[in-house]
């Protein structure tokens, strides 16, 4: 055990049974066998978002948050948004509806993620056969002060009038006066972040929110792709096994034994 | 099919994607010199990347103000554009002749940025009193619940609470422990979760919105 890190062994049988589970799935999933996922009224929300701002022929508003750097801990609630993103510029596509996609607050700006973006974007309008419709001036890297991401994106929100504001991704405090603005001039809103910071605050502005892990599902669900949606089932399984954890553990140390404890910090 | 941008647009990222993956695992489990080697290395690597995606930001916001310039007819909305220009111009002019060190950019940096920040954080501070506010709304028992909670939360954070009803203390402490935590990480744990499976999805090249969807 000389190469083993000392008190990681646990952490690593953990990390082998997830990744197996995962590639089990993801192969499960491409011969089109997986468990039918719940509707997550947020993501749905997404879908009605898009079609009321087409209807009333204004744009779509989107944004990763004021967090959204992909060299930190926040990289995989970024890839959650851009996966949603990857949809959302599909619909918006599809029904010739104009999307706004505003970066930075993090800080680089958000510009490590602008090529991303940029190439998601166009790339859906590809899928969708209107490559012509794609405007690159859209995607816009504003700054990598927050503040000035949050009042940049109320000066949109006055000038170019969106119908729908989404937010998805790491959200930090200047999140607020963007959503709130929003909410005052009547945009529908749907929000989510996994920063437990900021998930009351989302609550109370946003019109439907995605609290936590749903937005790693959220990407899962609106492509629909089978092999992303098998993948579901592991978070489900391990969420059952940590539960069972937990009540065997307080039940153990109700009793006086540390045996759990001690286990899983081998 | 083209083979050359499969290979370079899908194939290589994926597959660097997935070696530089392992190695950064592996670093956490185990304790060999090479590996913690090309780990401290890759990490070193994402400041030389930032460094080129400041001047990917740059060029996309001179973009969007040429496309203002030609498109906007307010011309206070082309002011603010210009300003904009200007601004970026001069901190990029004073920081490269003097350095960012220097007492002039530091005196810039001091009376523009400072106050506007500032001021923007005291917008932060009342959009979260008028968010709240607009929260305490008594429509069912759920709403009940968060408005009584938010309510002896707010009294016993307030200096004289203490004096109205010693008990406030104690009550807040009960709720923080009790209420708050066990919810906080049930939440964190699934996202934890969560972020795993977008992680591995990642790593096996599933999840390729990184790569442009």
């Amino acid at each position: 055990m000389a190469v083993l890190k000392i008190g990681t062994l646990v952490d690593l049988i953990f990390l082998v049974t997830f990744t197996t589970l995962v590639l089990y799935y993801l192969q499960q999933g491409a011969k089109g066998k997986y468990r039918k996922v719940r509707e997550i009224p947020g993501v749905s929300a997404i879908r009605e978002g898009v079609g009321r701002a087409a209807e009333m022929g204004r744009p779509v508003h989107f944004t990763l948050g004021d967090r959204a750097d992909i060299k930190t801990e926040y990289a995989p609630q970024v890839l959650a948004g851009i996966a949603c993103l990857s949809e959302i510029a599909r619909l918006c596509a599809r029904t010739g509806t104009q999307l706004i996609c505003t970066l930075g607050g993090s800080s680089g700006g958000g510009a490590e993620v602008l090529p991303l973006i940029e190439d998601v974007v166009y790339n859906a309008y590809v899928a969708e056969g209107k490559p012509e419709d794609y405007v690159r001036e859209d995607i816009r890297c504003i700054a990598g002060e927050r503040a000035s991401w949050s009042a940049a994106c109320i000066g949109i929100f006055y000038r170019e009038k969106p119908a729908t504001n989404i937010m998805i991704g790491p959200m930090a405090g200047f999140f607020l006066p963007v959503a709130a603005m929003a909410s005052s001039l009547g945009m529908l809103q749907i929000g989510g972040t996994a920063r437990t910071y900021h998930i009351p605050n989302m609550a109370c502005l946003m019109d439907f929110f995605l609290v936590g892990e749903e937005i790693y599902a959220a990407g899962a669900i609106l492509s629909q792709d089978p092999a992303m949606l098998a993948t579901l089932t592991v978070e489900d399984i391990f969420k059952m096994f940590f539960i069972g954890i937990i009540l065997l553990g307080s039940i153990l140390l109700l009793g006086g034994s540390q045996w759990l404890k001690n286990i899983l910090v081998i | 099919m083209e083979v050359k941008p499969v290979i370079y647009r899908t194939l290589l990222p994926l597959f660097i994607t997935f070696a530089c993956s392992v190695v950064l695992i592996s670093e956490f489990f185990v304790d060999i010199t090479a590996i913690t080697m090309i780990s401290v290395a890759l990490k070193t690597s994402t400041s030389i990347i930032f460094a080129f995606s400041i001047v990917l930001g740059t060029v996309s916001l001179l973009l969007w103000v040429r496309k203002k310039m030609i498109t906007e007819k307010n011309w206070s909305n082309r002011g603010f554009s210009i300003l904009l220009l200007l601004t970026l111009l001069l901190f990029l002019v004073i920081g490269s002749i003097f350095g960012i060190d220097s007492n002039l950019y530091s005196l810039l940096f001091t009376s523009i940025n400072f106050p506007i920040m500032n001021a923007f954080e005291g917008m932060v501070c009342f959009w979260m009193v008028k968010m709240a506010y607009s929260s305490w709304r008594l429509r069912n028992i759920e709403s009940g619940a968060l408005l009584g909670i938010a309510f002896i939360t707010l009294v016993s954070l307030s200096p004289w609470a203490q004096m109205l009803w010693p008990g406030f203390a104690p009550v807040y402490e009960w709720i923080m422990n009790y209420i708050n935590k066990p919810g906080m990480r049930g939440i964190i744990m699934a996202g934890a979760l969560g972020l795993f499976i977008v992680s591995l999805r990642t790593i096996f090249g599933k999840e390729r919105g990184y790569l442009g969807g």
